[in-house]
């Protein structure tokens, strides 16, 4: 009885795409119940794939070959729950989690209506969000990112699921929030749960995973970064971007600033706990919808008291990548043609914008088969990436940037990074980035602001 | 199935009525003379028999059909010009012109379709462009509901945002965010739209109010039909069944 989920040659295809490698392929698992399994490989190996598809959780154009088991049952009836044994997801963009128009906890309930709010407030309090009282009437838009994710483990936990599919369940959270993480999977996986998970983060795996399965073993090229040797003459010494704050939400700057500078070609890296509001600060400063309020000028002019209608004249100074990466990305075009549409709008010809659109594509890695895909079509590190490509086209004086490696393994990482420093190098880009990434932190170097909680702080 | 039937409906209304003659208004006086003639179905070369004036009832039934497929097809048509430019308008203009048309379509779906006919009617004549435009205007009002929708679910689109960031253009946006928003949206609706189109076309027929002699839909053969209902049943019970397959036609495929 402790085999739990087996997979013996599975792989996936995409339907019409006669020549191209297929999606994931050859895949073999017993995963037994109170272990915890890690795939692990490159952006875009096709983890999430694996992970899914035999569950039926799969695109219109997706192709299953093989055999996947699940408590002795082909796997892809149990979403319809036909056996008692249950299958819990936690997803990788933490907002597909949940339903738009219900709050938190009542989309618990709907699945386990036996589970008591007591119980729920626990587990928030064991994952390190404060005592849940608050998050747990909230709407999804209402939560960042990190508490999202942390909800969904609670939801997926809610359920008393024999088996936790956990899709890149860390990527948006905090150091300390990622080690209560990794306690409550454990402490699960002691208690007879069975996991499988998906991880770029060595930490969680080493943390959680009782051992690996590489996916994808196909290496996916890194083309050479395009060596312009044009280097920006000196940089006008002048203010880029100010931002007057008038309400912050519960978050404070250090020193209790209201107001923030950027000078062109600098980096400012925007660190803190999840749920801080750093998306805030930057929805702000792009203009976005967002509960903070404050002045945001440009070179000296204000351009924007917020909330206004358009700020159309501040367009292709910017480059932005939201949170999500696959929510910048326009769903009906392709990879190509989005960031080729970058180019096209600097006056360049199309065939010109197609091609240096492939080369901006190659230079972040995503792989040629990839160039036709819509975003849907693509994994969630390489629409990140298509994303990074489609801001960096615009040749922007500011790059913002909301979690850019998020879904990023090391390899990938380490180019976007490359590629962001050789952008400030070129063309004085400044970068205004929010990360929990200490790593990426230390990699861009530049000043970081730290955003706190406002009042006592939270004792661990 | 559904194609195979709608295939099956568009061939009986473009070649039915060459089965025998073609002419709806062509007098049979041999059928009219012999004792098995008229409305007593099947002699000889009138497959439904004749009404008692001597015409071929097949021949009016599938050119009922025809046109109400004509009507039909042309109201859904308006129905998506209009619904598509009012919701456009709906999804676009705020403050007192926004309301000024939100208000328009709220009144005009409020209307009966019988008391908007009988005006068009009585001002503006009859024929086949009023009633097909009585019957749009009618038609627009859940296209431009769906459409003011869906244009407001892709204005508020996170991607939208970062694109108009990023410099894109009216042109752009509409290409490549709009364009595919309203078309999707415009065609949901007209599909759901074309047999409520039929059924209320039906209705003005039977009523008298659609298209004036000698064009006839199926609406107005029921009202022919239904006066010799004791006598000859098939009379009324193959437009009926010809409304029916006409329908089923034009379901939408859940």
């Amino acid at each position: 009885m402790g085999l739990l989920l087996q997979w013996r040659d599975l792989g996936v295809r995409l339907r019409g795409e006669a020549g191209a490698p297929p999606v994931v392929s050859g895949l073999n698992l017993d995963l037994h119940r109170g272990e915890c399994v890690a795939l692990t490989g490159p952006s875009g190996s096709g983890k999430t794939t694996a992970c899914l598809a035999p569950f039926g959780l799969m695109n219109g154009r997706m192709e299953m070959t093989g055999v996947a088991r699940f408590a002795g049952l082909p796997a892809w009836n149990q979403c319809e729950q036909t056996g008692i044994e249950r299958v819990a997801f936690v997803l990788q963009e933490p907002v597909n989690n949940f339903a738009p128009h219900l709050n938190i906890i009542s989309q618990i309930t709907d699945f386990n209506a036996y589970i008591t709010e007591e119980k729920l407030r626990k587990w928030c309090v064991e994952l390190g969000l404060d005592d849940g009282s608050r998050l747990l009437r909230q709407y999804p838009h209402q939560c960042s990112g990190g508490e999202l994710q942390r909800l969904a483990l609670v939801a997926a936990l809610a359920q008393e699921p024999a088996l936790l599919v956990a899709d890149e369940p860390t990527a948006a959270l905090d150091a300390t929030s990622r080690d209560a993480w990794c306690r409550v999977v454990r402490r699960r996986c002691e208690c007879g749960l069975a996991v499988l998970l998906v991880s770029h983060d060595p930490q969680v795996l080493a943390a959680v995973a009782n051992r690996q399965i590489p996916v994808g073993l196909r290496p996916i090229p890194l083309a050479d970064l395009p060596q312009n040797t044009v280097e920006m003459s000196e940089l006008a010494d002048d203010v880029l971007l100010t931002v007057q704050l008038q309400d912050s939400g519960s978050a404070q700057l250090p020193g209790g600033r209201g107001c923030l500078t950027l000078a062109p070609g600098q980096n400012l890296t925007v660190t803190g706990p999840s749920g801080v509001g750093k998306s805030s600060l930057l929805r702000l400063v792009l203009g976005l919808p967002s509960p903070w309020k404050g002045q945001v000028e440009w070179r000296g002019k204000g351009l924007c008291v917020w909330p206004a209608p358009s700020r159309a004249r501040l367009s292709s100074v910017m480059g932005a990548v939201l949170q999500d990466g696959r929510s910048s990305l326009n769903p009906q075009r392709t990879a190509l043609d989005g960031v080729s549409a970058g180019f096209r709008r600097r006056g360049n010809s199309w065939r010109a914008s197609r091609h240096r659109a492939a080369e901006e594509l190659a230079a972040l890695g995503v792989p040629t088969e990839c160039w036709p895909r819509t975003p849907s079509e693509l994994s969630v590190g390489q629409a990140q990436r298509v994303a990074l490509a489609q801001a960096l086209a615009c040749e922007p004086a500011l790059l913002v940037l909301d979690e850019p490696t998020s879904a990023q393994d090391l390899g990938h990482r380490q180019r976007v990074v490359d590629r962001l420093l050789l952008a400030q190098r070129q063309h004085g880009t400044a970068l205004l980035v929010a990360t929990h990434d200490a790593e990426l932190v230390v990699a861009l170097g530049g000043p970081t602001l730290p955003l706190l909680p406002a009042g006592p702080t939270p004792t661990v | 199935m559904t194609r195979k039937l709608t295939l099956f409906v568009l061939v009986l209304a473009a070649v039915g009525p060459l089965g025998s003659g073609g002419d709806g208004y062509a007098v049979d006086w041999a059928a009219l003379d012999s004792t098995a003639g008229a409305l007593h179905g099947f002699p000889g070369n009138h497959w439904l028999g004749t009404d008692e004036l001597g015409r071929d009832l097949w021949v009016r039934l599938c050119l009922g059909l025809r046109g109400s497929i004509v009507v039909g097809v042309l109201a859904l048509l308006f129905a998506a010009l209009l619904g598509t430019t009012l919701g456009a308008l709906m999804g676009v203009l705020r403050g007192v012109s926004g309301g000024l048309v939100d208000r328009a379509v709220e009144i005009l779906a409020a209307l009966p379709v019988t008391v908007l006919a009988l005006v068009v009617i009585s001002t503006g004549g009859r024929g086949l462009w009023p009633v097909a435009a009585t019957l749009g205007a009618l038609g627009a009002v859940p296209v431009a509901r769906a459409v003011r929708v869906a244009l407001l679910a892709a204005t508020s689109a996170p991607y939208l945002a970062v694109a108009r960031i990023h410099g894109a253009g009216f042109w752009e946006i509409a290409r490549w965010s709009y364009a595919p928003a309203v078309g999707a949206a415009c065609g949901t609706a007209c599909r759901l739209l074309l047999p409520q189109l039929l059924v209320a076309e039906g209705l003005l027929g039977f009523l008298g109010l659609s298209l004036p002699e000698p064009g006839m839909t199926l609406g107005s053969l029921l009202a022919e039909g239904s006066g010799r209902l004791s006598h000859a049943p098939w009379a009324v019970a193959t437009p009926a069944a010809a409304v029916f397959l006409l329908l089923l036609a034009t379901r939408s495929r859940a």
